[in-house]
């Protein structure tokens, strides 16, 4: 992965990365800023603070409708940890994008209506994904069923809709200010772009927004969990669905990249073992998946599925810890090269498109380690046997389990 | 610097579109390829006529296709699941009303591996009696789960309305066909439009000669179909609003639109322009009105679909049960306007501009290229086709868009469907 990276003296970190069989330039801006950086009686700020983002800024009035008449396309997202703006141009017209970046990096244009706007569009997503889908709630009951004491214990959209109705501009003011500072962000450049132009480009357009002091609240780690939890709801779905959330380390931990690989080997694809032994010969499930949150700090091993009609959650349960425990006395160096290539498959897929790998970059600088978007699959390959299996055994403990049965009413 | 002085927009350059790549030329079976030699992955999609309306009785192509890797006379469906996992490959069941695809995604080192898989779920796939027993109940599950979606009880009305309720692109699937598919029938429909006999192959990414001469010797096996499916005959319903109750729905979701004739129409593309003005894109109307002015909802869009025979064009949002009225309103406002209001030259410019990028977008990159070019297969245009695309977007007036709009937009044309609680 060809890349070379700068800082400039208000601290922005640049990241160049070319690309001259594209016909596009792409940028991506991420500002080290989720909603683990809210306060707990005001959740969904910085999700919402996505959304204002697109509301004009102080030279611009309507960032889509220059980005559109310059052929681009954009977007953003929010998660526990980053804030993340990916813009894509023909090449040719890189600029413009730089210009609309920079001008809501140095200041918005804060108002009334644009925030009242965004607000309903925000409480209308949170009922069109949370509320109005079966099953949509179950995280809103799962995180803070997992997390006692660290923000990931609500999601990014909120607690509650009540949170994003409280918002009011002093309190957005003072988000912008704290969290978006050239000094917390991370810009990558690339494209059909030679680095020369892109540097001066980006000095040009971000030189000289100044640095501002970045105020992150302090949060508490959460504490190693030492029983079992449950929780037991009921609501008008078709099927009864079962969740079970392990916690597991952190991005940069040891042991990360064993549970991504052990959570691959238990249910990623057909010839995975919960698949294949609870979905195929014992029929109890009609879905079952194994993933990982993927969190920059301590995340979750996730074993979810829906239950075939006549089986409860207390079945599915006790099934799926008969299985875990039977996997992980079993476990076969098989195994492990078998997700070790799926791992490499997915990696090289995702490099194909330009875009994602001025995504990559800019998250593994946040990581602390730009050199890992391109040494990734070495990791992986790594990992020995053993190392999985301990990992598992440390992971997959009822005592370190927040299970959910999701009934049917 | 002067931070509210624009840097210069510059137009985009016009493009060739790369053509069409036939490796095997007077081949039976065509294999065409998008070749990109910094690519290090494959793509390859296998695509028989074995889509929804090839079927003799309902839900036995959709079965045919995802049950075809569950095993054949020499392996089970888990060891086959195990080897193409063991090469680090994954495969994707498609289907759709006019066709259906294998889709093998895999590094070029697994290549041969995994084309050694591929030919026995192409010439040997035998339907295990448990897998379509697992298959039926897990299928009757996710239907069940569907059918307390809005999005999917709306969807599925809408097609039945819009295409007509007995067609392949209309017909809704319910519970009792599920029920009632066979392993004999599935196993019929697989021997007459799968077994050996894929219609073409396109791959792309890695496509070496290697690669090319793997899959001609694959190939070579195979026989070209000989499957004749009569022409799609679709009708409107003259049913203008339905509305589908949904107890436990805090929104409701809208989808109101028409019947089109699809790509081949002349119009269709100018159709294709105006539907981005009215919701094909963040700055389009529908969005600037509804979501962004008033803040009804957190999404809504406009498109025009295109199967073979015929096509759909469509407006769909979500919103607040008792806000119904006030968003169906609003649409029909947007749509007036269009019939009645030449589109403004600067939002004309903006609309052109993006639609130009986006574009050059979509033929970004190998895949991008090989899934423009399957629609070139699929209608049998050519290369051109794209080349003249640039051209209309380039040329088209406010006011040919204002007669298009007056052609396919009509407010009496439309039907409506309402899903959620009243």
């Amino acid at each position: 992965m060809l890349y070379t990276k700068h800082t400039l003296t208000n601290g922005l970190t640049v990241v160049h990365h070319p690309d001259f069989n594209s016909r596009l330039g792409v940028i991506n801006i991420l500002y080290r800023v989720g909603s683990k950086d809210e306060n707990p009686d005001q959740t969904g700020l910085a999700h919402l603070f996505e959304h204002l983002m697109f509301g004009g800024s102080v030279h611009i009035p309507d960032y889509d409708k220059v980005l559109q008449e310059a052929g681009g396309d954009n977007n953003a997202f929010t998660s526990n940890d980053i804030t993340n703006y990916y813009l894509t141009l023909p090449y040719n017209n890189i600029e413009t994008g730089l210009w609309l970046e920079a001008d809501r990096m140095l200041s918005l244009d804060f108002n009334q209506r644009s925030l009242d706007v965004q607000r309903h569009v925000v409480i209308e997503e949170f009922k069109e994904r949370y509320l109005n889908q079966p099953y949509g709630d179950a995280w809103l009951k799962l995180l803070p069923l997992a997390y006692r004491t660290h923000p990931y214990s609500w999601p990014t959209i909120g607690k509650e809709i009540g949170h994003i109705e409280r918002v009011d501009l002093d309190v957005v003011k003072a988000f912008f200010s704290s969290f978006y500072a050239p000094n917390n962000a991370i810009l990558v450049i690339g494209g059909n772009i030679e680095e020369n132009r892109a540097l001066d480009l980006v000095n040009r357009w971000f030189g000289d927004i100044p640095a501002r002091k970045v105020i992150r609240p302090d949060y508490q780690k959460e504490p190693e969990q030492v029983a079992p939890r449950r929780l037991d709801i009921s609501a008008p779905v078709p099927l009864d669905m079962l969740m079970k959330a392990y916690h597991m380390p952190a991005r940069m931990e040891q042991g990360y990249y064993e549970a991504d690989l052990l959570s691959d080997i238990l249910g990623g694809g057909k010839s995975s073992r919960l698949y294949q032994a609870l979905v195929k010969e014992k029929n109890l499930f009609s879905e079952l998946d194994c993933y990982i949150t993927g969190d920059v700090e301590p995340g979750l091993l996730m074993v979810e599925g829906k239950l075939l009609k006549g089986i409860t959650p207390e079945q599915g349960d006790e099934a799926i810890q008969a299985l875990l425990r039977q996997a992980l006395s079993e476990l076969q160096e098989r195994e492990l090269q078998k997700v070790k290539n799926k791992t490499e498959t997915t990696l090289l897929f995702n490099d194909v498109s330009v875009l994602n790998r001025a995504m990559k970059l800019a998250y593994c600088e946040m990581l602390g380690d730009i050199g890992l978007a391109g040494t990734e699959h070495a990791r992986y390959q790594a990992i020995e046997l053993e190392n999985v299996k301990s990992a598992g055994e440390k992971i997959l403990r009822e005592s370190n389990c927040s299970t959910l049965y999701y009934r049917a009413q | 610097m002067n931070r509210s002085i624009a840097p210069e927009v510059f137009p985009i350059q016009k493009f060739a579109y790369p053509g069409l790549d036939l490796v095997n030329p007077g081949a039976e079976i065509p294999v065409y390829r998008v070749h990109d030699e910094n690519s290090a992955v494959l793509k390859l999609e296998f695509v028989f006529k074995a889509g929804t309306r090839h079927h003799t009785s309902p839900f036995e192509a959709q079965t045919a296709n995802a049950l075809i890797s569950e095993g054949t006379s020499k392996s089970t469906g888990a060891q086959i699941a195990a080897r193409l996992d063991e090469y680090g490959s994954y495969i994707q069941h498609k289907i759709t009303a006019d066709d259906a695809s294998l889709i093998l995604y895999c590094l070029p080192k697994f290549l041969p591996a995994c084309l050694e898989v591929l030919a026995g779920l192409l010439s040997d796939a035998i339907y295990p009696d448990n897998e379509l027993v697992i298959f039926k109940a897990n299928s009757l599950q996710r239907l069940r789960v569907n059918e307390s979606r809005n999005g999917y009880l709306t969807r599925r009305a809408f097609n039945a309305l819009v295409y007509g309720n007995t067609n392949a692109y209309g017909a809704p699937v319910y519970q009792a066909d599920i029920e009632n598919i066979s392993r004999e029938t599935v196993l019929g429909f697989y021997q007459k439009h799968y077994a050996k006999k894929p219609a073409y192959v396109l791959v792309s990414g890695m496509v070496n000669e290697q690669v090319a001469a793997d899959l001609q010797v694959l190939i070579a096996q195979f026989n070209k179909p000989v499957i004749e499916s009569a022409p799609v005959a679709c009708q409107q319903s003259l049913d203008a609003y339905t509305h589908i109750q949904n107890q436990h729905a805090v929104q409701s979701t809208i989808r109101t639109g028409r019947l089109i004739p699809g790509r081949k129409d002349p119009d269709f593309r100018k159709l294709q322009v105006l539907n981005l003005i009215l919701g094909g894109y963040f700055g389009s109307r529908l969005m600037s009105s509804i979501r962004e002015e008033k803040g009804l909802t957190y999404g809504i869009y406009s498109m025009v679909d295109s199967n073979l025979d015929a096509g759909a064009f469509y407006i769909e949002t979500d919103l607040n049960n008792e806000l119904v009225d006030e968003g169906l309103n609003a649409i029909r406002i947007e749509i007036q306007k269009l019939l009645d209001e030449p589109v403004g030259i600067n939002e004309l410019k903006i609309a052109k501009n993006y639609y130009l990028g986006s574009f050059l977008r979509s033929l970004d990159g190998p895949f991008s290229i090989a899934d423009r070019a399957k629609i070139l297969i699929d209608f049998g245009l050519d290369s051109s086709y794209y080349e003249m695309f640039l051209e209309i977007i380039q040329d088209i007036t406010a006011l040919e868009l204002q007669q298009i709009a007056q052609r396919w937009l009509q407010p009496n044309d439309l039907i409506t469907v309402v899903t959620g609680k009243k």
